[in-house]
């Protein structure tokens, strides 16, 4: 049928958005096996030194990525928490303003990172004594809240609440149905936000450029500040544990949860 | 308003075959129906006529012309969906001018037209509604009007009765046959049920596995299915095995079946040689409860009876090893337990070669 | 009574941290700026050519990295929302993979394509196109191409959404009325496919607007968007006053839009609210 021409246009700039997405990470990933410090295409020849040189003390690389790691754990895991039941009271029951409230959780989304960051900075330095850490950890606590929230209001949305019911007439208890029924049914809203919420704390640059000291600087942070000094393939290698890291990541979102869950 | 002629219509999804070598005739201002379950072909089939699939072999020909190089949209057939497929930000207005507006027709044509398909189908007033105001049973004459407005040459219906509740498919059939009726326009229907076949179509086509089964007026594959497997799509209950037996007898032929002699009529039987196995079929509401023993007449108990309002329908087992289904307009004095007397009359026994089944 | 308990119990943690955590302090800070002359602070943003420049840059680097990625974003939605289920797992996978890598490392790519000795550069210059590297890095064009990257997924997840609940049918019933392709997507499936081309543009359009890392990395130091620009005052200038004007526009803005399309949307969408797609 003559449908096949928007086909075939349709399908042509899909390949090249794939393409253009992919290119960017593929040329990292050959770039970090170049001996060169100058990265050339095609490589000339093979070496493993930059990824010997992430792993050196003197580019922080490792300890960054364990701040950035405790980081995200702590925050998503408080998060997990908070959000999923702030989406529990939004959805379960039936109350005047809860669309209010559900935009209250979800608040922090509409405030620029920055200009939040830039109001806790101005903070701190009013009350004084606020530990590294716990600035940033503050600041990740509330921009990741609403990726939790709503991602888990989204499938809370469609619930059929009459399991719970059903549930209860079989004899749960609250704490049962919560955990054998509702929990479960819920639960790969709950981890594409967790999974989401990590991600941008793990990534977030801006509010740990106004707000880290230098005794707690994340791994972005890091990445970026060695990128001012020396542009060697160093930054590839760092770079293509990243990208690998990320691939294994949703392989596993994909055969575990399925990526239907980040269509909107 | 036109022929459609279908030969060697073939259509393959990989390894799997929808639809397998079909040739069908339709005339002008005919209506036909494609009968069968879900999986036979016919809504491949509907949808190669309309273009939105292309055949992997054959050709459709509409007044004598192969329409396959011919886009779905310049070829004038007007399709009914079965979700009804209506455009949701369109009011009906906008619904039913959509295809009049791409004519290019003058505005005041298109708002008479409009009004005309409108009070047609029985919904003025309505114009300014979205779908989604509208019931199930307005949702679906708009489709209607839709695909009748524009005039198609061919106007293909895809279930057009199955969303809606008893009392209102059976408005729309009257409707739908008043509507082809006063437009005279070559319809082909794509149905499940094998009651809205036989009342709305003047061919029926009974498909399964994506080849046609038998072909016949409403009448023929009522009372006549071609084997058992569409005697049992068109409803027949009960399913007896037999062995054809003894010279045949006033028109008629004895058929043994287990102990007992089931007397059928000759012409029904005439393909089956002596001895030969055979599968006997009838309908339910062709069996009754009868007062003295005779000719098809066979004793047997009353498993269960279940009221279905305008019959009862009961279970009876002892006339045969099988159990047979009689389905009777009066309600029984006799209850579960009972003895009765079940007849079967030889005029009604559809007869099919062991075989076949 | 005991369900608005349960319901208020459960909703506490989070509003309480939110409250002491986010509200509390953007309040108490707002309030503090404006006391502290912050209006003239605003007026002397709206005064200085500098900080409008800066403010025009930001907004048309993000029209321009929407109305892209909408245009690249939007066929490719379409072939995945109606593509077969194999085909459209693994174009998933392939758009969610980059969408789950670090705007810096994303950021580093292009700096490694575009740089003056990078391999684009390179590649033109082996084939003879070019004779001197030419400045594609620390660019607006570099800087729109690295925003593109980095918010097309979001684009592509909003429309997919919307463009697979639409009626396949629906469109087949166009055709078969006599529009084309065209006619058939210009009436039919852009208007259906309306609420994801929206909150797709919106969030493109805030999360470019706030981006700090790619007009940082790709965009070099001359290189000004809102963000940077709120960094810069406070890390390289110390000018808090300046940053606080800058920060409270930028959010400005965004309130601002989002705002602007709730109301030019809300009547539309109600209208669709519950629409009956099949």
């Amino acid at each position: 049928m003559d449908d096949r021409r928007v086909n075939w246009l349709c399908r042509v700039v899909a390949g090249l958005v794939i393409i253009f997405l992919v290119a960017p990470l593929a040329v990292i990933v050959i770039a970090s096996f170049t001996p060169t410090a100058l990265i050339t295409f095609p490589p000339q020849g093979f070496s493993l030194k930059w990824y010997a040189n992430v792993f050196q003390g003197s580019t922080h690389f490792m300890e960054g990525l364990a701040n950035s790691l405790k980081l995200g754990l702590i925050a998503t895991g408080i998060d997990v928490f908070l959000g999923v039941f702030a989406a529990l009271s939004v959805c379960r029951y039936d109350f005047k303003g809860k669309n209010a409230l559900l935009n209250y959780f979800t608040s922090p989304m509409y405030v620029p990172s920055v200009a939040f960051a830039f109001v806790l900075l101005q903070v701190y330095s009013q009350i004084g004594g606020v530990p590294g850490m716990a600035r940033l950890l503050i600041g990740h606590l509330v921009i990741i809240l609403p990726y939790i929230v709503r991602n888990t209001v989204s499938v809370l949305h469609v619930f059929n609440w009459t399991l719970e019911d059903a549930a209860t007439s079989l004899g749960a208890g609250p704490a049962q149905v919560f955990f054998r029924i509702t929990l479960p049914l819920a639960k790969p809203g709950v981890l594409a936000g967790a999974l989401l919420a990590f991600l941008y704390s793990f990534d977030e640059v801006a509010l740990s450029s106004l707000l880290s000291t230098p005794r707690f600087v994340t791994l972005p942070i890091r990445i970026m500040n060695y990128m001012e000094l020396t542009f060697d393939p160093t930054l590839a290698a760092i770079s293509t544990l990243l990208i690998v890291a990320s691939l294994v990541l949703i392989l596993l979102m994909e055969r575990f949860v399925g990526l239907d869950m980040f269509v909107k | 308003m036109a022929t459609l002629e279908l030969k060697g219509l073939t259509k393959r999804f990989g390894a799997f075959t929808a639809v397998d070598g079909m040739d069908l005739l339709v005339a002008q201002g005919e209506m036909i129906a494609l009968l069968g379950g879900s999986g036979c072909g016919k809504t491949t089939t509907l949808r190669m006529i309309a273009g939105f699939t292309e055949p992997s072999e054959g050709t459709i020909l509409v007044d004598g012309t192969d329409v396959g190089r011919i886009p779905p949209y310049k070829r004038n057939i007007g399709i009914f969906f079965q979700n009804y497929a209506l455009f949701p930000h369109m009011t009906v207005f906008e619904n039913v001018a959509f295809g009049l507006k791409l004519q290019k027709c003058p505005k005041g044509e298109i708002s008479r037209r409009v009004e005309e398909i409108l009070t047609l189908v029985k919904l003025t007033g309505l114009d300014r509604r979205y779908p989604r105001e509208l019931s199930g049973g307005q949702q679906q004459r708009v489709a209607l009007a839709r695909a009748l407005v524009t005039r198609p040459s061919i106007l293909l219906l895809d279930e057009p009765l199955s969303n809606l509740d008893a009392k209102l498919r059976l408005e729309m059939q009257v409707e739908i046959k008043r509507i082809q009726r006063e437009l005279g326009i070559t319809t082909i229907i794509v149905t499940h049920d094998h009651e809205e076949a036989v009342s709305l179509a003047d061919r029926v086509i009974v498909m399964n596995e994506g080849r046609i089964l038998q072909i016949g007026t409403p009448q023929e594959i009522f009372d006549r299915p071609a084997s058992p497997f569409v005697a049992d799509f068109m409803g027949f209950s009960t399913f007896l095995h037999g062995r054809a037996g003894g010279p045949p007898r006033e028109g008629k032929r004895p058929i043994l079946c287990g102990e007992r002699t089931l007397w059928v009529a000759q012409a029904a039987a005439e393909e089956l040689g002596s001895d030969e196995e055979c599968l006997l079929a009838i309908r339910s509401e062709n069996m009754a409860l009868a007062g003295e023993p005779g000719e098809n007449v066979f004793p047997g108990r009353v498993e269960s009876m279940t009221y279905k309002g305008h019959t009862t329908r009961l279970e009876v087992s002892g006339c045969f090893d099988e159990p047979v289904f009689p389905a009777l307009r009066e309600i029984p004095g006799s209850k579960e337990g009972d003895e009765v007397l079940v007849h079967f009359p030889c005029q009604k026994i559809c007869v099919y070669k062991a075989e076949n089944n | 009574m005991e369900r608005r308990r349960q319901a208020a119990l459960l909703a506490l943690p989070a509003a309480l941290a939110l409250l002491v955590f986010f509200l509390i302090p953007m309040g108490y800070i707002f309030f503090r700026t404006v006391g502290n002359d912050g209006v003239a602070d605003f007026a002397a943003f709206f005064r200085d050519p500098f900080y409008l420049d800066i403010l025009w840059t930001t907004l048309r680097v993000s029209l321009i990295s929407t109305g892209l990625s909408l245009v690249l974003g939007y066929p490719a939605a379409y072939y995945m929302a109606r593509t077969r289920s194999r085909v459209r797992k693994w174009m998933m996978i392939v758009i969610l993979f980059p969408f789950l890598v670090s705007a810096v490392v994303r950021s580093y790519g292009w700096m490694v394509i575009l740089g003056a000795n990078g391999l684009l550069n390179q590649a033109l210059m082996a084939l003879g196109v070019i004779a001197r590297p030419l400045k594609l890095l620390n660019t607006e064009g570099a800087v729109v191409i690295g925003m593109i990257h980095l918010l097309i997924p979001y684009m592509i997840l909003s429309l997919v959404g919307v463009l697979q609940s639409i009626d396949p049918n629906v469109e087949y019933a166009a055709y078969s009325l006599g529009a084309t392709p065209a006619q058939t997507f210009r009436k039919v499936v852009f208007p259906l496919s309306l609420p994801g081309v929206l909150s797709g543009c919106v969030l493109v359009f805030t999360m470019s607007m706030t981006s700090y890392v790619t007009p940082k990395l790709l965009g070099g130091s001359k290189f000004r968007m809102m963000a940077t620009m709120v960094v810069q005052e406070i890390n390289v200038n110390f000018d808090w006053s300046a940053a606080s004007a800058v920060s409270y526009i930028l959010l400005g803005v965004i309130l601002a839009v989002q705002v602007v399309i709730v109301l030019l949307t809300s009547g539309y969408m109600k209208r669709m609210g519950g629409g009956k797609n099949g």
